[in-house]
């Protein structure tokens, strides 16, 4: 549980996240992803409370592949409370949505998203994304 | 003018002095009595003869000479001279001769007035003449002429007064003339008569004289006293001049300007005031114009019914409310005059006079009065008949023109009603719509995440099996999955156009003026990886016009897009973009190629979501890019259309809004 995480990945649906699992994988992008299934879980885990009391609520994932969509808690509210918070405002977040909406767009740029990735069916943008976030830490803004 | 001769004739032949009237040539034509006394000729003798007869031999050639100067047009006045009588004495003559002219002014004539002027004669002459000049007067005048003693009896004859009356000379002789005087005006005679010789002053009054015929005509009389040498008031002289018919037309002229003042008073109120007033003040005017106290005005409604608005009638039961009368309810003496359409007076306390109002012989309103201390007369009657009649025109128009205020408020109600009606129906409408947008909103926006993660599954998985687990599949296996592959990328092509149409369709339109050669020379820079080299473009003048610049760049790009891809398989593709002439200002842009084309039965087709005419193994493409180009011009209130031959190319045409 207080193992250092690489990608903290928020996603419900399953495929989804094997698929993005499988695709870290084989590009070498993360050894440690951990999974939520819903926003409650996502915030809990990140400020270590709920299922997650007692997590090293300071030991940060590198970085967090979001999607908008969520159970309980949607991505976007997920992003504004991340980024509200001065201990988690520096965790990138790189926001990984099905949606081409300009609104979604606007939204997470507004809310302080490090990049926006329409999920794609090819993923050479996903895995370019990703890799350019981690490679600086911080992301590109 | 006949009047007027019977006097001149009456002058010429009573007068004392020669009265001769010659032609130019000196033959006499007229002879009065005077010249026959002066010169001894009688008419017969003289008429017809030259008046050279009167010549004495030493003033022989001097009528000749006067007749001379006359015929020029010169008067001579006071000649003095010497003729001869008819026995051949000398008489000493004052002749004035002047010219006579006809109707034209050419002279005609002469005339002369001769006088004996010898001294005898004219001191016979000055007496007589003073006389004459006196009856004259009184003859001439209309006026007529008196003389009374200090006590006011007559003094000799009233001829004048004989006359007028028909009393005889003794019937007026004394205090008789009085008889002839209204007897109502007799105490005020004497009044005023005594005051005046107590005083010495001017006799003036007005009483009424029985005509001859029996009439009472309204006299003005004014007398002066006539004094003696020892300044005694010796006789009294005075005329009586008849002022009646003078009274009457004034009367007249005051009567019509109180009535033209009326008719000024009825256009102002009808003009000013609002319906309910009208009739209130109307029926003031008639009132104080007619001296009455009480008076009802009404006027007939559309439904045919009597309709008073105003009432001031002290004892009827309902002051102050409209009252409505039924053409069946007509009756008594409002009936009477509404149905006989004349006027109906009735004498005695409770007189009053009920006066229909006409227009072209349509009874359109009525008033009554009543109240009066005395009764109605005819003149009353007649009065309120032409106040009727001028009321007619201006109440009619009035009437009308409320009438058609109602009808037309009445209209604009019901046009209100059905506006609400179409407003609320609008606004239902529109919550529908909106309802409609939202759900259809929350499709796409579901279609975008939940229809495109199973299509991600299938093909991130088929992927994942045919690049990492090949060498377990045969090469059918393989062959199958590529094509799961192939079909879930096509599918999530389709998803993908649709989320664009559908974008398309909600995004609002953000005009602005296009620079149209703009738009296409970036739309072509976009679609120049699929533009075979060899293509030929032919641009056009394109004229701005105004739009929304995404959109219309997503118009140029589909138009082209297809007209690259059905021409690509030509030797030369060629591809034209073009304006043609404005008709009415508003600019029908064209993309034209030299491609498959299409057959123009199913052009009704053409713009149709998902609709396609060539098979997807010969030209790749999901069927949205028309509908796409039709949405974006039909939100821009443009048309589109197609034309073309099967295999001899293709042209879309596009219009839009022009840049003003």
């Amino acid at each position: 549980m207080n193992d250092p995480v690489d990608i903290l990945l928020v996603e419900d649906n399953p495929s989804d996240a094997e698929l993005t699992m499988h695709v870290l994988e084989r590009h070498n992008l993360a050894e440690r992803v951990y999974v939520v299934h819903d926003g409650a879980e996502a915030l809990d885990f990140v400020f270590g409370t709920g299922d997650y009391a007692g997590r090293d609520a300071a030991n940060f994932p590198k970085m967090m592949l979001l999607d908008l969509k969520l159970p309980k808690i949607d991505g976007l509210e997920v992003l504004r409370r991340v980024k509200a918070e001065p201990r988690t405002r520096s965790i990138p977040v790189v926001v990984f949505s099905s949606s081409w909406e300009d609104r979604d767009l606007k939204a997470a740029q507004d809310l302080g998203a490090d990049k926006y990735v329409v999920k794609p069916v090819d993923f050479a943008q996903f895995v370019e994304a990703v890799r350019a976030v981690l490679v600086s830490g911080h992301g590109v803004r | 003018m006949s009047t007027d001769l019977g006097y001149l004739a009456a002058i010429v032949d009573c007068s004392d002095d020669a009265i001769i009237g010659t032609r130019l040539d000196g033959i006499i034509e007229i002879w009065n009595p005077g010249a026959q006394r002066l010169y001894g000729y009688t008419a017969a003798e003289a008429v017809g003869r030259h008046v050279a007869l009167l010549e004495s031999a030493e003033h022989r050639g001097e009528i000749a000479n006067i007749l001379a100067r006359v015929a020029q047009g010169e008067v001579i006045r006071h000649y003095r001279t010497w003729r001869q009588r008819k026995d051949g004495s000398p008489v000493d003559v004052s002749v004035t001769v002047s010219p006579i002219r006809d109707t034209r002014r050419r002279v005609v004539g002469a005339s002369a007035i001769a006088r004996d002027m010898g001294p005898q004669a004219t001191l016979e002459n000055a007496l007589r003449l003073s006389e004459e000049r006196y009856r004259s007067l009184a003859l001439a005048s209309t006026q007529i002429v008196w003389t009374k003693d200090e006590r006011g009896d007559a003094i000799g004859d009233w001829p004048a007064w004989r006359t007028f009356t028909g009393q005889t000379q003794a019937e007026i002789a004394g205090a008789g003339w009085r008889d002839a005087v209204h007897p109502g005006d007799r105490e005020n005679i004497s009044r005023v008569w005594a005051h005046a010789v107590e005083n010495g002053t001017v006799y003036e009054t007005e009483y009424r004289v029985r005509r001859n015929d029996g009439e009472y005509r309204q006299m003005a009389v004014r007398g002066v006293p006539v004094f003696d040498l020892a300044g005694q008031i010796r006789e009294w002289v005075g005329s009586c001049l008849d002022i009646t018919e003078r009274k009457r037309v004034e009367e007249e002229a005051r009567r019509s300007q109180r009535e033209l003042e009326l008719k000024t008073r009825f256009a102002t109120i009808f003009l000013t005031l609002s319906e309910h007033e009208i009739f209130a003040a109307v029926l003031d005017a008639i009132l104080q114009h007619m001296e009455s106290e009480q008076g009802i005005f009404g006027y007939v409604d559309e439904q045919g019914a009597l309709v008073f608005p105003i009432w001031t009638w002290s004892d009827c039961p309902v002051p102050g409310e409209t009252v409505r009368l039924p053409r069946t309810q007509w009756n008594g003496l409002w009936g009477c005059a509404l149905v006989e359409k004349r006027p109906v007076c009735t004498a005695g306390p409770r007189r009053s006079i009920v006066t229909p109002i006409l227009f072209q012989n349509d009874v359109i309103g009525l008033f009554v009065i009543a109240g009066r201390t005395i009764d109605y007369t005819e003149q009353d009657k007649q009065t309120l008949e032409r106040l009727g009649r001028d009321l007619a025109p201006v109440l009619k128009a009035r009437l009308q023109r409320d009438n058609e205020e109602r009808g037309r408020q009445r209209a604009e109600a019901e046009v209100r009603t059905i506006n609400a009606e179409l407003e609320k129906r609008v606004e239902e409408r529109t919550a529908q719509l909106q309802a409609a947008n939202q759900e259809l909103e929350a499709f796409a926006y579901s279609v975008s995440h939940d229809l495109r993660a199973p299509l991600r599954a299938i093909h991130g998985f088929s992927r994942i099996l045919l690049e990492e687990h090949a060498p377990q599949l045969c090469s059918t296996a393989q062959h199958y999955l590529e094509v799961v592959r192939a079909n879930a990328l096509q599918m999530g092509e389709l998803i993908d156009d649709l989320l664009t149409f559908s974008r398309l369709s909600r995004k609002p339109l953000q005009k602005q003026t296009i620079a149209a050669s703009d738009l296409v020379a970036q739309a072509l820079a976009e679609l120049r990886p699929e533009t075979p080299a060899r293509a030929e473009l032919v641009i056009g003048e394109l004229p701005a016009c105004r739009g929304d610049q995404t959109l219309l760049k997503q118009v140029f790009v589909n138009l082209l897009s297809n007209a690259i891809k059905y021409s690509s398989k030509r030797a030369t593709p060629r591809i034209e973009v073009g304006c043609l002439p404005r008709a009415d200002g508003s600019p029908t842009y064209y993309v034209r190629d030299n491609g498959v084309g299409f057959d123009m039965r199913y052009v009704h087709k053409l713009f149709g979501v998902f609709q396609r005419l060539h098979r997807a193994e010969e030209y790749q493409g999901t069927g949205i890019g028309l509908a796409t180009v039709q949405r974006i011009v039909h939100r821009h209130g443009g048309r589109v259309w197609g034309e073309s031959e099967l295999d001899h190319g293709a042209t879309f045409y596009f219009t839009l809004e022009a840049d003003p």
